[in-house]
């Protein structure tokens, strides 16, 4: 009896133990999430302006603009973390990346003290974005990592843990900062 | 790129070397006649000893052998040696290191505050529990000034711990080159890369003081040090990829001792060397192109952190 006791603390303690890691990971998980929030925040905020630069230079990009436009309305519209507003996050980025390679073919622009600045903050706010996204994705590989092993997978299960989707860059927004001054 | 270092000395400084050599011969003499006076001592001390037995003086001139070979090793030897060093790297290194980096001035005898180095919180003396102390503290052979748009400064550092109670006694914590450099980004906390072993080596406590441990991407990276922070994204903000590689590369241009802090929006390096940095030898003639060599590599290695760690690029909000 008394062993059998022994045996079911030992089985509650480990249970209380998995459970509090569980939530360790996923506060960890809102923090990380949190963290990239406000910087993806700064650059949806940055984009008119810059859609507003180079339209006055090149117009006939409309089509570009458009796309931008759309998926900054997008991120607006989306569930806050979900994977959709993942994939238009990736497209506003695709897209800011593409008006920036597009700066380059205009000299003018490009020398501007605006664009600079522009240039400048973004560059600033897209290496924010990328250690916040590479913060937010090692708290997801923990959390996934909790939801997809054994034992602990068997408590995930109990309590509806799901495994968590990553946030990915598409290769064309990786050259955003490469741009040279 | 403007603040890429130059690898070979191009300044004609051949009629100081002259007058350089001229002491340095002089420095020779002198240092030989120490060793002879240590020599006529350690004969001269035994006869005398001899005499002095029926007295019961013994003690005492062995006393005097070695107080006087004391005295003349730190009166002929070394002084001889400081005093040739002292003009070499006034007159000498500094026209290196001009002709390394324009914007770099070298002076000899200043050094890096003591509470520059041990706010960097990269070295302690051992004991579990308690912060780094220095109790002894000596910096010279400053090197300081822009390497292209970054603030860098460089010197030799010998910080000691007083060994046990009694005092007079000193272990050493950190004899090396310390390094400080602007950094190109802005960051509010504090971040320390350390080499792989140090988790053998440090308390608990100390640990903890650091920061949490952070597991970053790159597999070689995490082989070869150990990084603690205070906020998991500025760490990755500081510690990009490119960043993670450029950190071993500079371990392969400065050493497998490399320790590094990064604080106060600037970089703070530590690579321990034991033996004195920048220092000409008596042994070899002033203009030996060897010794001029291997000075100007080590200085170029030390400047070369700038390029290495691409700190001249500033396209982020920090100018």
């Amino acid at each position: 009896m008394i062993a059998l006791g022994v045996l079911l603390g030992v089985l509650a303690l480990v249970v209380a133990l998995m459970y509090n890691g569980f939530i360790s990971r996923r506060n960890r998980l809102r923090n990380g999430f949190a963290a990239m929030d406000v910087q993806l925040k700064k650059r949806w905020d940055l984009v008119p302006r810059l859609v507003e630069t180079v339209r006055g230079y090149a117009s006939h990009e409309q089509e570009l603009f458009e796309r931008v436009t759309k998926a900054r309305r997008g991120i607006e519209l989306a569930e806050s973390a979900g994977p959709e507003r993942f994939s238009h996050e990736q497209d506003l980025g695709a897209g800011v990346a593409r008006v920036m390679l597009l700066a380059e073919d205009y000299p003018e622009l490009k020398a501007g003290e605006q664009f600079l600045n522009l240039q400048r903050n973004l560059s600033e706010v897209e290496a924010q974005i990328a250690a916040a996204r590479r913060a937010f994705n090692a708290a997801v590989t923990d959390w996934n990592d909790g939801v997809e092993k054994f034992p602990s997978n068997l408590l995930a299960g109990i309590f509806a843990f799901r495994v968590h989707d990553w946030f990915e860059t598409p290769r064309a927004q990786r050259k955003v900062t490469d741009i040279q001054l | 790129m403007s603040g890429a270092p130059r690898q070979e000395f191009t300044g004609k400084p051949s009629d100081e070397f002259s007058d350089l050599e001229k002491l340095r011969r002089q420095s020779l003499a002198e240092r030989r006649q120490g060793i002879f006076l240590i020599i006529a001592v350690w004969i001269l001390g035994p006869l005398l000893a001899l005499g002095a037995e029926e007295m019961g003086l013994s003690w005492l001139v062995v006393l005097g052998v070695f107080g006087a070979t004391g005295w003349i090793h730190k009166h002929w030897h070394q002084n001889a040696e400081g005093h040739y060093q002292n003009i070499y790297k006034r007159q000498v290194v500094p026209a290196l290191v001009r002709s390394l980096q324009p914007g770099m001035t070298f002076i000899s005898d200043r050094g890096i505050e003591e509470h520059t180095f041990s706010s960097a919180n990269l070295y302690w003396w051992g004991i579990p529990g308690l912060r780094p102390s220095i109790d002894r503290y000596m910096s010279e052979d400053l090197s300081t000034g822009d390497v292209g748009r970054t603030r860098l400064r460089v010197a030799d550092v010998h910080a000691e711990y007083e060994k046990g109670n009694k005092g007079g006694s000193y272990g050493t914590l950190f004899r090396g080159v310390f390094i400080e450099a602007d950094f190109h980004k802005d960051f509010r906390t504090e971040l320390y890369v350390m080499p792989e072993n140090y988790l053998k080596s440090a308390s608990m406590v100390l640990l903890s003081e650091l920061g949490e441990r952070m597991d970053l991407e790159s597999p070689d990276f995490e082989k070869a040090f150990v990084v603690f922070g205070q906020d998991p994204v500025e760490a990755r903000y500081i510690l990009t990829p490119d960043m993670q590689e450029r950190l071993l590369l500079l371990k392969k241009v400065l050493g497998n001792n490399l320790r590094i802090t990064f604080k106060d929006s600037n970089v703070y390096i530590a690579t321990s060397i034991n033996k004195d940095m920048f220092d000409p030898q008596l042994s070899r003639p002033a203009n030996c192109p060897e010794q001029i060599k291997e000075l100007t590599q080590q200085l170029a290695a030390c400047f070369h952190v700038v390029e290495v760690l691409d700190l001249n690029t500033r396209i982020w909000s920090k100018q």
